[in-house]
């Protein structure tokens, strides 16, 4: 009789361990996948941010480049406009001021481009403003 | 149990743990801006040549000037201009680039 008790306790040791052994290794299992989720989550989200901050800022290359087109065409619009050889010849003292301070506006506006690199981007500083 | 003796020791697990990290991208200085000189333009007509020469001959001792027609300065304006939105638009990409390659978690 108690060995039949012995037999059936010894089985039920084996059993046990067995199944313990078994819950452990699919924890350990579960735990992995669980960390892999995670960590496909975070490659996801982060692909996600990076493109849509390019996709973002793309739009507003484009903006800003339709932008500069329309500023250049409007100012050569001037010359469409106006017969300058007409004028010249005409008033020739008049003009010449007028040449000269749209020489100096422009090449003011390009020296104005140049230093305000870091306006252009809400809050982004390229460049420490020297002035 | 002979077999299996060892397996009950519980062994470490190993992990390994692999994330995205975020580079860091050093920025150059940007150039010095740009310092034009303005040089003066005469206009003129057959109305006021020899004002002009005279005018020539005074601010700078002799008579010698070098000489653009009226479409030709347009082209130079059209010139400034394609420059200007050339530098613009790089300007664009620069700002682009920095952005983009700006750690925004820092």
């Amino acid at each position: 009789m108690s060995k039949i008790l012995i037999g059936i306790i010894s089985v039920l040791v084996l059993s046990s361990y067995l199944l313990w052994n078994e819950n452990s290794k699919l924890s350990s299992l579960n735990q992995a996948f669980e960390l892999r989720s995670q960590e496909q989550k975070q490659t996801i989200e982060s692909l996600q941010n990076d493109f849509s901050l390019q996709t973002s800022s793309l739009l507003d290359l484009q903006s800003r480049n339709q932008e500069i087109q329309k500023e250049m065409s409007r100012y050569l619009d001037i010359f469409k406009r106006h017969n300058l050889s007409k004028l010249a010849y005409a008033k020739p003292g008049l003009i010449e001021p007028r040449v000269n301070k749209g020489t100096k506006d422009v090449f003011d506006s390009i020296e104005e481009d140049s230093r305000n690199i870091d306006s252009l981007d809400d809050g982004l500083q390229l460049q420490p403003d020297t002035k | 149990m002979m077999v299996c003796s060892c397996s009950l020791i519980p062994s470490k697990q190993v992990e390994v743990i692999s994330k995205p990290i975020q580079r860091t991208i050093v920025q150059p200085v940007m150039p010095r801006e740009i310092d034009l000189k303005d040089p003066y333009w005469y206009v003129v007509s057959d109305k006021n040549i020899e004002e002009f020469l005279e005018r020539i001959e005074k601010e700078h001792g002799q008579v010698v000037f070098v000489s653009m027609s009226v479409p030709d300065y347009e082209l130079m304006a059209y010139n400034m201009q394609e420059l200007k939105r050339y530098i613009n638009e790089l300007k664009e990409v620069v700002v682009y680039y920095k952005k983009v390659t700006t750690n925004t978690e820092e």
